[in-house]
């Protein structure tokens, strides 16, 4: 850690996380990154778990985390996959399918566009960061915009991951901001067949940090922003 | 400076506390599933929201304000990092046991009842 950006002090933070939380304004994530196959049957056996209590988040009911009307008697349960691995598709969509989840893939939209011969050499420099082991060699590591359309196609939610896994400041000047966010929207839009309302920065910054790129993130389309410590409804 | 004003955790809970964050911390983030809480945040100023929930959240939010306070006694001035791992901790020990039904209304337990 050592990276996270808040817009204001750590106690107005903390003071906003309990009123949210006593108010019952709370979404359940479990958030991953790379899948790798090693690891098929800890996934599977958390999954059969969280079946038993969760009930799976979906578009239809994505809303209620704020309006308070969520009508399940279990609890949502929302799996974020962060990055786009391939992996995500071979290992852990089987078992989110199983057992009736939806996973929400939230993509850095240069990357699957990268060569599969550069892929480990631009997550490298992103901060892609691969399983221990590499399943794939000489193969690309990263899902395709086919395999994303079908999943989309499938139910699973696609999240705007910045263009190029950018971390956001207060200073990142307006060309950049642009590139990071109305680039990747459309990009995205290409990629999915439709626009995509979720959008959450490297390291999580939330709305306030840069209010340039608020305006921006609106502007661009986007409703909701994840961040380290919530999820923001902005438009 | 936010007070909280509940009883402080004995030294050796506290202690405890930190060497979970700490363990928890040492984690292989980029191939495990990391339970989280997030709190949802209307900025539109929309309607505001009904009141919802099993009193989860509510617990969730004492054990969090309870949490800060026992981290303070050892960093006053805690940092994003620190609300990040305080959650953390919390999302690793009660995510799963807050989920869990009320007794009364899980059906595994009150086969007679429920057929």
């Amino acid at each position: 850690m050592g990276e996270l950006l808040l817009p204001g002090s750590s106690d107005e933070m903390l003071a906003a996380l309990v009123r949210g939380l006593s108010a019952g304004r709370m979404l359940r994530v479990v958030n991953f990154h790379a899948t790798p196959s090693y690891r098929r049957e800890e996934y599977r056996r958390q999954f059969e778990a969280y079946a038993r209590l969760f009930a799976p988040i979906t578009w239809e009911n994505f809303d209620s985390a704020f309006d308070g009307t969520w009508a399940d008697p279990r609890p949502g349960l929302m799996p974020v996959l962060f990055e786009g691995f391939r992996d995500n598709v071979d290992v852990m969509l089987p078992i989110l399918e199983e057992f009736g989840f939806k996973g929400w893939f939230f993509v850095p939209s240069a990357f699957p566009a990268v060569v599969p011969d550069v892929q480990r050499s631009y997550a490298k420099a992103h901060k892609l960061h691969l399983p221990s082991r590499d399943e794939y060699p000489g193969e690309r590591v990263v899902m395709t915009w086919d395999e994303a359309r079908d999943l989309a196609t499938r139910g699973h939610g696609f999240a705007c991951h910045s263009r190029s896994h950018f971390e956001l400041t207060p200073g990142t000047p307006d060309h950049v901001l642009w590139d990071e966010i109305h680039t990747a929207a459309n990009e995205m839009r290409s990629g999915i067949g439709w626009p995509v309302e979720i959008f959450c920065w490297l390291h999580g910054a939330e709305a306030g940090v840069n209010p340039r790129a608020d305006a921006m993130l609106k502007e661009a389309g986007f409703r909701y922003l994840f961040s380290n410590f919530k999820v923001q409804r902005l438009a | 400076m936010i007070n909280f004003n509940l009883p402080p955790l004995p030294e050796e809970e506290v202690d405890a506390r930190l060497a979970d964050m700490e363990r928890l911390g040492q984690r292989d983030y980029k191939e495990i599933g990391v339970p989280m809480f997030l709190v949802a945040e209307d900025l539109t100023g929309g309607a505001q929201p009904r009141a919802a929930g099993d009193g989860s959240g509510r617990i969730l939010a004492m054990l969090l304000a309870e949490g800060a306070q026992a981290l303070r006694t050892r960093r006053p001035e805690l940092d994003a990092d620190d609300i990040a791992r305080l959650i953390e901790a919390l999302a690793d020990r009660h995510f799963l046991s807050l989920a869990a039904p009320a007794f009364s209304r899980a059906t595994e337990l009150h086969p007679e009842t429920a057929a």
